[in-house]
Formats: structure tokens, C-alpha cells, sequence
């Protein structure tokens, strides 16, 4: 099974990459960044995908945009996604939850390896 | 409030502790073009990677590019590893693209806990650009808000050095109506 992480900072998505493999969890790690090629991973692999960890502030798709298109195909609408993020106001996690009222998780960057593991571990072990 | 939520995000996530109380003060902008000049070498006498983030009242504004609200970071490229190391990502010092990206990362993370503290003050939630970053200077300067004529320019000393500055040019910014 593999976990998508979505993601414009190569940084920051070495983060997660390097948190993720450090709790050990075993998923394949696969990686885009931004949301237009992330929705085409999501296509390819949809079966495949157990979770994605999403940033918001991305060029060409950002995660809002993402997460609506994602809704509008039920084979991979319920797909659990994390939102991984900067904004750490209300209304912006607000916002996500009105755009995606499956969202499993908003988590403000810098986040603390700890609790990011705690939140996606029942959507990993699960596989 | 930039200052301080850069201080926090040095002091709990890196551990690191400013020698001195940011020093805070109001310059002249440059502009030509409409386009704020930006360059490193009259902040520091090194190389320095610069990143640039935009704010917006809406995703049309954005689209116009039209800002309200510009936040620059500069980060001495000698103190750049050693911060990144600190703060958890696992950085190349000897690859210029990833020291790029990274410093772009930090400007994002100081861009979107701003934007949320105006947030909590009863500004309106604003749109953030992608962030650009550069080395020393940017030859064709950023879109700013152009009715401004002063920038807030910060500086952050840490271990007896200054390290790190922000230059945030704002705006007027809409408060939400309650």
C-alpha cells in the first residue's frame, strides 16, 4: 500500500517522507508536488493509496482545489487525506472541513513528528 | 507579530534562542516599475538566499497579481544549514536547489502562522502565493502593494550574529465584519 504526500516544498515533503519511515511504517512513499500531479497519481494508483498527507498553499492545483476535485470521483472520494499545512488559523481549518467534511486531520506546519504519526497510524495499520 | 512568530518557531521547534530582542524598524522602499527592488547585500556581507511570499484579499486579486501584503526572508546562506538541520529537514548544504527550496519552506511556515496571528487579531483570511526564492538579490524585484512607500524591515540576531532578516511590506487589510 502506498501513502501519498502532496507537497511543493521538496522539503517538506522529505520531512514527512523521513518522519513516516522513522516511526516505520512500511507504505511506499509516493510523492507530488502539487495537486495536479498528485490527482494524477491518485488516478493511477487509486487502489493502492491508503492516505495522503496534503499541503494547501500549492502552484497550479492547491489542496482546496484538490480536494474538491477529489469528491467528485467515488472511487477515490474516500480515500483518507490529511491536511498539512502553515495556516494554523480557524478559518482556514474551517474552510477545509467545509470543502471536505471527510477530512481526517488538519495539521499545522511545523508539526511535531509525534503527533503526525498518532493521527495517520490507524489509517496505515489498517493495511 | 512577524517577529515574534519567528522567534517562536526558532525557539520550540529549534531550540534556538535570539542573542538580542529583534531590532524593528521602518525603511524606504525602493521600487521601479512598480516592482520593489530586493537585494542582500546591503543587509549582509555574505551570500544569502532570499524567499518571497505574496498576500492577497482573494484568489481573483491573486490571479491579477495584485497584493496586499509582501513578506520577504533573508537568510545568511553559513547559517541557512545549521537553522534547517534544527528545525528536522534533512537538507544537502552542498546541493544550491534544495538550500533554495528549503529557505523557501521556512518563509512559508513564518508567511502562514502570520497570516493566521492576523487572522485571530479580526483581519480577514487572506490568499498566500507559491514562494520564490533567490540567491542575494532578485534582479526584477517583486510586486508589492504599491500604495505603500515604507517597508517594516526586522533583524534577528542569534549566537552574537545577525542571521536572519524580514522585510514585510502591508498593506490595507480588509477586518472581518462581525
Amino acid at each position: 500500500m502506498k501513502i501519498l504526500i502532496i507537497d511543493d516544498s521538496m522539503m517538506d515533503r522529505r520531512l514527512l517522507t523521513r518522519t513516516i519511515e522513522k516511526a516505520g511504517i512500511t507504505c511506499e512513499i509516493i510523492q507530488a508536488p502539487d495537486g495536479q500531479e498528485g490527482f494524477k497519481l491518485l488516478n493511477q494508483y487509486a487502489t493502492e493509496i491508503c492516505l495522503i498527507l496534503l499541503d494547501w498553499q500549492m502552484p497550479i492545483i492547491d489542496g482546496i482545489e484538490f480536494m474538491k476535485s477529489v469528491q467528485k470521483v467515488p472511487l477515490i472520494a474516500d480515500i483518507p487525506i490529511v491536511m498539512v499545512s502553515a495556516s494554523s488559523s480557524e478559518e482556514s481549518q474551517k474552510q477545509a472541513k467545509m470543502v471536505n467534511p471527510k477530512l481526517v486531520a488538519y495539521v499545522v506546519k511545523p508539526f511535531k513528528p509525534d503527533n503526525l504519526i498518532a493521527i495517520i497510524l490507524p489509517y496505515v495499520k489498517q493495511v | 507579530m512577524a517577529s515574534e512568530i519567528l522567534k517562536r518557531i526558532l525557539e520550540r521547534r529549534a531550540g534556538i534562542h535570539l542573542s538580542t530582542a529583534p531590532i524593528v524598524q521602518n525603511r524606504p522602499i525602493v521600487e521601479f516599475m512598480r516592482r520593489m527592488r530586493i537585494t542582500s547585500f546591503e543587509k549582509f556581507n555574505t551570500t544569502t538566499f532570499i524567499s518571497v511570499i505574496n498576500f492577497y484579499v482573494s484568489k481573483e486579486q491573486a490571479n491579477k497579481d495584485i497584493p496586499v501584503g509582501t513578506m520577504v526572508l533573508y537568510v545568511e546562506v553559513e547559517y541557512l544549514s545549521k537553522l534547517l538541520h534544527k528545525l528536522g529537514y534533512p537538507v544537502d548544504e552542498t546541493d544550491e536547489n534544495e538550500l533554495l527550496d528549503a529557505c523557501g519552506t521556512l518563509c512559508n511556515l513564518i508567511a502562514g502562522n502570520f497570516k493566521s496571528g492576523l487572522c485571530q487579531l479580526g483581519y480577514m483570511n487572506m490568499e498566500m502565493s507559491h514562494f520564490m526564492s533567490f540567491k542575494n538579490e532578485i534582479f526584477e524585484g517583486v510586486l508589492y502593494p504599491v500604495d505603500q512607500t515604507e517597508k517594516c524591515e526586522m533583524s534577528f540576531e542569534i549566537e552574537g550574529e545577525k542571521r536572519i532578516m524580514i522585510d514585510l511590506v502591508l498593506g490595507n487589510i480588509p477586518k472581518v465584519e462581525i
